[in-house]
């Protein structure tokens, strides 16, 4: 673990201080986890829009002739069938099918792509590229501390964008544009992790600060982590070291359609088509519990003989549906829908019920 | 910045003594580092707590949180409200937020408890 001296500070960190954010250390970093209130910043971003700095997250630029063979031996999916300007969700599996990480990847090139790893897993994403591709011609350049990463989210998030940049062209979904901005380059993707529609924005540091002041200016609402949790648990998003861990599969962790299989260069194509075949023994579902107490990640799932059938990966009160609601591991044969199972929640045993994810589904 | 006319306990509730009722809440530090509370859990009217012992729980986004009670005696009121409105906790910790009444079985233990000087002495001292 990291002394505090030594966090290290987004582009963005003093503007979090002098907005009085409550900083926790998170991944290595200083980061805001809270401004105001978790269940405003939430409101804010589900009605409105919220700004989050995610210039901790990783970014490496990867180029060269075998680019696109190295990340087709280690993704989830072929990058190189990704049209230019276009972006997909993915996992980075060891050998034994275990996630090491998910991440976006964008081609920007034939031979060149951005990879977006969670911060808390840069440095063995790396280290796992490294390894499984000495023999192949390629660059990796991390980026990380030379930008900073926004992300603005929310319904009206598209309209506050167009406002601090008039000529902003139309982007899809999962698309990216690289567009010049004040005579620099920035990445913008429609793109999330809260379940709303909005962009992730990588940009130059030396502009960071007054891009983040325009945004809030325009209406946008500072968001820390906390509101980001909560958005993405309402949204069913997974996070990784809660329900995708190096010990879980992406078939449990109901990520099948981001798995590609039949790919003669991804490296654990037999290893993943094995375990899709033996099928699961557990599989995360969404569950609410009844009444408003909150299970918590390691709670104990029982069924109606107090037998151990699973246990709870993420839980939260979510501020939108205004119930207390949560993602778990269960058993595979109690996982229908309107199942009912108790959590011990602390010293309680409490009622809850399996219900369909995502909790929350923008209109 | 904490109230004077309050005693406040190691484990951050106040207390305010009248005419032998002590009305019971946590202190705007406890509110502060717990975030948005989004559901409290109390005893029924009429029942019997001790000094320094566990009577209820808050629970927030982050965390839940046992609260103790910084009196011995008899539950005489609970606070209804913050049933449908927890954030009055965040909101107005000294007064609207207010979570229990409580008839003292021995005033005395009052003296156990810090005035607001000694508490906010004891809060720096913890962070």
């Amino acid at each position: 673990m990291k002394m505090n001296d030594e966090l290290l500070k987004t582009t963005l960190h003093q503007v979090h201080i002098n907005a009085n954010a409550k900083l926790v250390p998170f991944a290595g970093w200083d980061m805001p986890i809270q401004y105001s209130s978790i269940l405003k910043e939430c409101n804010a971003v589900r009605n409105k829009s919220g700004i989050f700095d995610v210039s901790h997250m990783g970014r490496f630029m990867i180029s060269g002739p075998k680019s696109g063979l190295a990340l087709d031996k280690l993704l989830s999916i072929d990058p190189n069938l990704l049209k230019e300007g276009q972006g997909k969700y993915n996992l980075i599996c060891n050998s034994d099918g275990g996630i090491i990480d998910d991440c976006i990847v964008y081609k920007i090139a034939k031979e060149e792509f951005l990879l977006i790893p969670n911060a808390s897993n840069s440095d063995k994403v790396y280290k796992w590229i490294k390894q499984n591709t000495k023999d192949l011609d390629f660059n990796i350049d991390i980026i990380t501390s030379n930008t900073s990463m926004i992300a603005l989210q929310g319904p009206e998030s598209l309209r506050i964008l167009n406002d601090v940049i008039p000529d902003m062209p139309e982007i899809k979904r999962f698309r990216f544009v690289e567009h010049q901005f004040q005579s620099t380059i920035m990445i913008i993707a429609r793109t999330g992790y809260t379940g709303e529609d909005g962009v992730e924005i990588i940009l130059e540091n030396s502009i960071a600060i007054n891009f983040w002041q325009s945004l809030k200016n325009k209406g946008a609402t500072e968001c820390g982590l906390g509101a980001r949790d909560v958005l993405r648990l309402e949204a069913a998003l997974p996070l990784h070291g809660n329900e995708i861990t190096e010990q879980t599969n992406p078939f449990e962790a109901k990520l099948k359609m981001f798995v590609q299989l039949d790919r003669s260069n991804y490296l654990i194509n037999d290893t993943l088509t094995k375990i899709k075949s033996e099928g699961l023994t557990k599989k995360i579902v969404g569950f609410e519990v009844q009444g408003r107490n909150i299970a918590r990640s390691h709670n104990q799932i029982l069924d109606h003989y107090n037998n151990v059938i699973g246990e709870v990966t993420s839980g939260s009160f979510s501020p939108t549906l205004q119930k207390s609601i949560g993602l778990a591991y269960i058993k595979k044969e109690f996982t229908a829908i309107d199942s009912e199972v108790t959590i011990n929640i602390r010293t309680k045993s409490i009622p809850a019920k399996i219900i369909k994810t995502p909790f929350y589904k923008r209109s | 910045m904490y109230p004077n006319n309050l005693k406040y306990s190691e484990e951050h509730e106040w207390l305010l003594e009248s005419n032998g009722i002590a009305t019971i809440g946590i202190t705007d530090f406890a509110v502060d580092s717990l975030g948005d509370i989004v559901f409290v859990e109390l005893p029924q009217k009429g029942t019997q707590i001790n000094q320094f012992s566990t009577f209820g729980e808050v629970e927030s986004v982050k965390a839940a949180s046992e609260i103790y009670t910084p009196i011995s005696g008899e539950i005489i009121e609970i606070n209804e409200n913050l049933e449908t409105e927890p954030e009055l906790l965040n909101n107005s910790p000294y007064e609207n937020g207010w979570l229990i009444k409580v008839k003292m079985s021995d005033p005395t233990e009052i003296e156990k408890l810090m005035d607001s000087k000694a508490y906010e002495q004891f809060v720096n001292s913890e962070e």
